[in-house]
């Protein structure tokens, strides 16, 4: 049965792509290679150029310059009729006038399919996405979920190169969200189909991709397996995006110091001393010498300036004796004879040196 | 402890009221008089007597006089209506869905403008652009199309043209609430499945405009079925509109209960027209918002 439904998946190619003119130009794009199969998520925030570069591929918006090629064939100037791709809209976009069924055959009626193949493949759809009871009624009398799924059995129905998902899941409530995350990328797999996933949820990018394309401003900062982004953001931006809460500006010292505002913080670093870098250090990274399973001592000394309580974790914002701010997360232990230190109190801060990532580009 | 609860405000439902009773004094009381003089009884000389008579109504859908102008009415409105629906539909798309500002603004202004001028004037002007010395049958005439000068004024034609030019308006509004509430992301995803301009028209909007087009055909066909003014001034009185036969009953014949009664008669196919026009949209309605 799966394997009827699987087809060839199609590689996308974009290169030297523009939207928009001089200083007007919305999205500028070098090349962007997404593999056959892949599931890729286009991430960042609202403006920085992700929806139009979904529009791009759809045919939505006329690039001003550049070329985008699906499966080896050049769509830039075919119109969206012609090129076969399935698209999922954030406000899902049904035909408010047909049935399930009718919404989900439309392309295959569009494309002259007769009724029986219609009507099975309309079966096979409504089955994938766990609807097939729901073939007669009407999408205002589906919930939110179900209209998505619906939407996306209709861009799948007519077995597109590629998918195209604009925030599919944004105007869904949070528990919802989670579940379908994990129906995509299971259908995904299912199927094999290429989908291009665009969103401005970090979690969602990194929980659903094989790879991730940061955007800001219309230009791609970074692209890499979630892990990668995640680990080693490139920029600033990146390490911001991805909840990089200390991001600290100083001068290497040797190959294990560098110096922040005159504090000597020690991170493992190749580059030559003198250099100036940007270090992403994640809150959770961040040891407290009141913890019982404190590191090696590496660290500074610093004062607790404020903390709050989270359930799961206590929030630490610290201030070094020279004056630099840190936020550490450090897990609650309840029963133990741990205890968050009080404001005031002075603290060890210290981290595994290898931890803290130095950024690859020094932002201006 | 609780003090007593303060008076009740009656809530803003009150509001209501003061345009509720403006609405019953001008106009359903005079409906009601109308009623009550379509059957009363008249002399020779068209004075009122008194009593209760069915006889109006049988002379306004006997007489071929009264008889034949209630069906050409209903005609020229079906007419003016499909034409209104026809010219309609692609102003109320540019108004609504260009990202041409000025292009919006020019087309919506063009489109109302009838609305903004006296009827007087419009009038006129149609005159001018329709009569045997007018530009139209100058260039006809010019042209060799024809060899005598037609009698546009006077012609169903000009009065169907005339209608069509003052009604238009209340089409093009009624359709632009539709036609902007239009999700355009729906018109992608058809054509992101294959729908090309043609199919997208035919499938997707053209059946999401029905509400904007019933709309319209009722706003257009009622006020259709009693206009004069503009007949009158272009036409003259002679043609055999509905309205127009009412407007001599009273003016020159005195006869006010004929004319109440043929009034009433136009009054009632509107209001059918209109309810089998809203039947229409409650079924295909019922389809989408269920």
């Amino acid at each position: 049965m799966e394997r009827d439904i699987r087809l060839m998946p199609s590689d996308v190619t974009i290169r030297n792509l523009g939207v928009g003119y001089g200083e007007h130009e919305v999205l500028s794009l070098d090349e962007l290679t997404v593999d056959p199969g892949e599931f890729l998520s286009i991430l960042g925030p609202s403006g920085c150029g992700k929806t139009t570069l979904l529009n791009a591929i759809g045919g939505f918006v006329q690039p001003s310059r550049g070329t985008i090629t699906v499966g080896g064939r050049d769509i830039t100037a075919l119109p969206s009729h012609r090129r076969g791709l399935g698209v999922v809209f954030q406000n899902y976009a049904l035909f408010p006038h047909l049935s399930v069924a009718g919404n989900v055959g439309y392309g295959l009626r569009v494309r002259g399919d007769d009724r029986a193949r219609r009507e099975s493949r309309v079966a096979e759809m409504l089955e994938l996405v766990g609807l097939s009871a729901y073939a007669d009624r009407r999408p205002n009398q589906l919930s939110g979920g179900q209209q998505q799924r619906v939407a996306l059995a209709r861009g799948l129905a007519i077995s597109p190169d590629v998918l195209l998902l604009d925030e599919p899941l944004s105007n869904l409530d949070a528990q919802l969200r989670r579940q379908m995350r994990v129906e995509l990328r299971e259908i995904q797999e299912a199927l094999g189909t290429t989908m291009i996933f665009v969103t401005h949820d970090q979690d969602e990018a990194l929980s659903m991709s094989d790879r991730v394309a940061l955007f800001h401003d219309g230009r791609q900062e970074q692209i890499g397996t979630p892990e990668e982004i995640y680990r080693r953001p490139r920029t600033r931006f990146v390490a911001d995006f991805m909840g990089a809460a200390n991001l600290l500006r100083g001068t290497v010292v040797d190959d294990s110091l560098i110096d922040v505002e005159g504090e000597h913080l020690p991170v493992r670093t190749a580059r030559r001393p003198g250099t100036t870098v940007d270090v992403a250090l994640r809150r959770e990274q961040i040891i407290l010498d009141a913890d019982p399973a404190a590191g090696p001592p590496v660290g500074v000394r610093g004062t607790v300036h404020m903390r709050s309580f989270s359930g799961s974790h206590w929030e630490f914002v610290l201030t070094t004796t020279k004056g630099v701010r840190l936020t550490a997360e450090v897990p609650d232990r309840p029963g133990s004879d741990w205890s968050a230190p009080e404001v005031g109190r002075e603290v060890g801060i210290s981290w595994r040196q290898d931890v803290p990532h130095v950024l690859e580009a020094v932002s201006p | 402890m609780r003090t007593a609860a303060p008076p009740r405000w009656p809530g803003p439902g009150i509001l209501v009221i003061p345009p509720l009773v403006f609405v019953v004094i001008m106009f359903a009381v005079p409906l009601v008089q109308l009623a009550q003089l379509s059957l009363r009884p008249s002399d020779a000389f068209n004075r009122l007597l008194d009593g209760f008579t069915t006889e109006n109504f049988r002379r306004v859908l006997s007489e071929p006089y009264f008889a034949d102008s209630i069906s050409y009415t209903v005609v020229n409105s079906a007419v003016v209506t499909l034409a209104c629906a026809v010219i309609a539909f692609p102003l109320s798309w540019v108004i609504t869905r260009t990202s041409r500002r000025w292009l919006k603004v020019l087309v919506f202004m063009v489109v109302i403008s009838p609305m903004l001028t006296s009827v007087v004037v419009r009038s006129y002007g149609w005159r001018i652009v329709l009569s045997s010395e007018g530009p139209v049958n100058s260039a006809l005439l010019g042209l060799g199309l024809v060899e005598q000068p037609l009698a546009l004024l006077t012609s169903r034609a000009g009065s169907v043209i005339s209608i069509v030019h003052v009604l238009l308006p209340f089409f093009v509004l009624m359709l632009n609430s539709t036609l902007k509430a239009l999700d355009e992301s729906v018109l992608r995803a058809a054509q992101a499945l294959g729908a090309g301009p043609i199919r997208r028209l035919m499938q997707v909007i053209l059946p999401l405009s029905v509400p904007g087009f019933v709309g319209g055909a009722i706003v257009v066909f009622s006020l259709s079925m009693g206009i004069y003014v503009t007949p009158l001034l272009i036409g003259g009185v002679n043609q055999p509109l509905g309205g127009l036969r009412v407007y001599t009953q009273v003016m020159t014949s005195f006869d006010y209960p004929t004319a109440a009664a043929l009034s009433f008669v136009l009054l009632a196919i509107s209001l059918i027209v209109a309810g089998l026009l809203s039947a229409v949209q409650l079924v295909g309605g019922k389809r989408i918002h269920g």
